[in-house]
């Protein structure tokens, strides 16, 4: 122990604080309610709707990423083209733009005072206030994080497999459905998760196109400002138990495709 | 015959083409050349798997230009096998003939004659650089291809399992009577598998014909250098007599043609002596020189002569060099046949 050297001990010394200052925020919120409280919350139909929605949009957010994106991502892992990198750098302006800015963004563009939002209003589509407003932003946050998951995914995969799967009379449909996407779906999952949990946090942009119907982010700071910490921190441990199943549950039921491309 | 007819391919770093290539029907085809130098892609041209600019591609009379890879009757082998990891070596076999049409091989057969068998449930993970390149040979080959494409298959083997997987493609050659194209850059499976071949730099054809002619009769200074000739010197030609840039009139064993031209020397066709032989033995050149340089080559030794300011590289026996007493700086002659010089 005392052969090491000072390097060593300052990178322990600097796992120590990140690690405390990450955890014991959550563990002080998952250990304040008391089981009464969390009981309370359960049975508090505002509560349970707003988890249920948060879920919800957050799950429609993935889906529309899958949908979306995976297209997207294969294109960016396989082809060359002249303003690619331009195009990477458009991808990943969600991550570092400030959230509220987003919102006010999305309500630019789906208004009366925008052609689109002209077109969506002659669709019957309302953003502000809706479900569909929610996802719209959720997907604009989350969207970069599956994209350059699923990227790198597809990217990990060599060309030459396709090449022989196609060389066998396999079409690239058929080879994108039986060779590229087993191999990549690992990274395709890890972003269909990194894009759920961000879309599970956002607060700032959703605030701004739809305080109503509310999410469960916006219910604890609607709580937290009315009533105060004590009563926001339920909501908050509720919802934070919720997604660590559904994750959880997620990574089981996929567990069994994965590990046989693991064997690799 | 399968005929490639001026094609070309632009990438951000490498012209491909324009390629000609003429590869008769059941032969085994080798593709030579460097590293980089664009045999892949030829191959994946062939292949339908890399895109065209311009050029035509016929197979066997059938112009495949605009064809997809999978309906040409073309199998591919790659270096690095290419197996889908994914799947067992059974489903990686038997993979092709879900899409294929066509009467492929019996799939016992041909894992018979690769001795698979034991290897049917395994993943590619757990196989040997030699298994997964019979297995990628399997799959290939059980859907009856016209043309075999193989991209280096044995560069990644160990030695012992180069020369196993050397036979196995021999006998399979022979045996199924498909065309088969391999690029390599490994001469020893060129002179023992190869009945044509061409080799490739940068892009392009540098020399089409057989074996032999592409290394005994090399076409341009880069083949010569590139099937291993050394002593390559340009030269001017007149009257039976090669005269080097130096003024070493160095006699050839044909009189006629005249002009700039290059003559290779085979080094071990070169005589070390520390006497002039001239006028006493039957061979026309004789020069005197300098050794400048003596190095371990395999079993022998290579010595670089230095006449005026050519440098002559001749082989020579261990036992040779003891008993002449040969060293750096020694006075000695060396002679050569006039018809061992290769004229081009």
């Amino acid at each position: 122990m005392l052969n090491k050297g000072a390097f060593f001990w300052v990178s322990v010394f600097s796992a120590m604080i990140v690690l405390a200052f990450l955890a014991l925020p959550m563990i002080s919120m998952m250990t304040a309610p008391e089981p009464s409280a969390i009981r309370e919350a359960l049975a508090d139909k505002l509560v349970v709707d707003s988890v249920l929605l948060s879920l919800y949009t957050a799950g429609m957010t993935s889906l529309i990423c899958l949908v979306v994106g995976t297209p997207f991502a294969y294109l960016l892992a396989r082809k060359e083209f002249p303003g690619k990198r331009l195009l990477l750098s458009i991808v990943d302006i969600p991550i570092v733009i400030p959230h509220p800015v987003v919102g006010i963004a999305i309500l630019g563009v789906t208004g009366r005072n925008h052609w689109f939002g002209r077109v969506l209003i002659e669709l019957g589509i309302r953003v502000m206030g809706s479900k569909v407003g929610i996802i719209a932003v959720m997907v604009f946050v989350a969207i970069p994080f599956f994209i350059n998951a699923a990227r790198e995914g597809f990217a990990s995969v060599s060309p030459r497999l396709e090449n022989i799967s196609m060389s066998l009379g396999a079409s690239k449909f058929t080879t994108f459905r039986k060779i590229t996407l087993p191999l990549a779906w690992r990274s395709i999952l890890a972003g269909l998760i990194m894009s759920a949990a961000r879309a599970l946090s956002e607060f700032g942009a959703v605030v701004v196109v739809a305080y109503h119907p509310m999410i469960a982010p916006v219910l604890m700071y609607e709580r937290y400002e009315a009533y105060g910490l004590k009563y926001s921190q339920p909501v908050a441990f509720i919802l934070v138990v919720v997604s660590l199943l559904v994750f959880i549950a997620l990574r089981f039921a996929t567990a069994g495709q994965s590990a046989r491309v693991e064997e690799r | 015959m399968i005929e490639l007819r001026g094609i070309t391919n632009t990438f951000p770093a490498f012209q491909l083409g324009p390629v000609d290539l003429d590869i008769s029907r059941g032969s085994f085809f080798m593709l030579m050349g460097p590293t980089g130098s664009g045999k892949t892609l030829i191959l994946e041209s062939i292949a339908g798997l890399a895109p065209l600019k311009q050029g035509t591609v016929t197979i066997f009379g059938r112009d495949v230009t605009c064809v997809r890879s999978g309906r040409r009757g073309v199998g591919i082998v790659y270096q690095d096998s290419a197996l889908f990891p994914h799947l067992t070596v059974r489903e990686n076999i038997t993979y092709g003939l879900k899409w294929s049409n066509c009467e492929g091989m019996k799939v016992p057969e041909i894992v018979e004659m690769l001795d698979l068998g034991e290897l049917m449930d395994r993943l590619p993970g757990k196989l040997s650089g030699g298994e997964k390149q019979r297995t990628a040979l399997a799959r290939a080959l059980v859907t009856n291809p016209a043309v075999m494409l193989l991209d280096e298959p044995m560069s990644s083997l160990d030695p012992q399992f180069r020369g196993r997987l050397r036979r196995e493609l021999k006998a399979i050659h022979s045996r199924t009577g498909t065309t088969f194209v391999m690029a390599t850059h490994d001469f020893t499976d060129a002179l023992s598998l190869g009945t044509g071949g061409a080799v490739v730099k940068s892009g392009t054809i540098e020399q089409q014909g057989t074996i032999d002619e592409i290394f005994f009769k090399p076409a341009t200074p880069f083949m010569a250098s590139f099937v291993g000739m050394k002593n390559v010197f340009g030269v001017e030609i007149a009257g039976g007599t090669a005269t080097t840039s130096d003024g070493l009139e160095i006699s050839l064993a044909d009189r006629e043609g005249s002009g700039s031209g290059h003559i290779a020397i085979p080094p071990e066709s070169i005589v070390v002596s520390t006497e002039s032989g001239r006028g006493r033995t039957s061979e026309r050149n004789h020069f005197e020189g300098t050794i400048t340089e003596i190095a371990r080559e395999g079993y022998g030794f290579a010595v670089e002569v230095q006449c005026r300011t050519t440098v002559f590289s001749a082989v020579i026996t261990p036992a040779s060099l003891r008993d002449l007493n040969l060293r750096q700086g020694s006075h000695v002659w060396l002679s050569w046949k006039a018809s061992a010089i290769h004229i081009f």
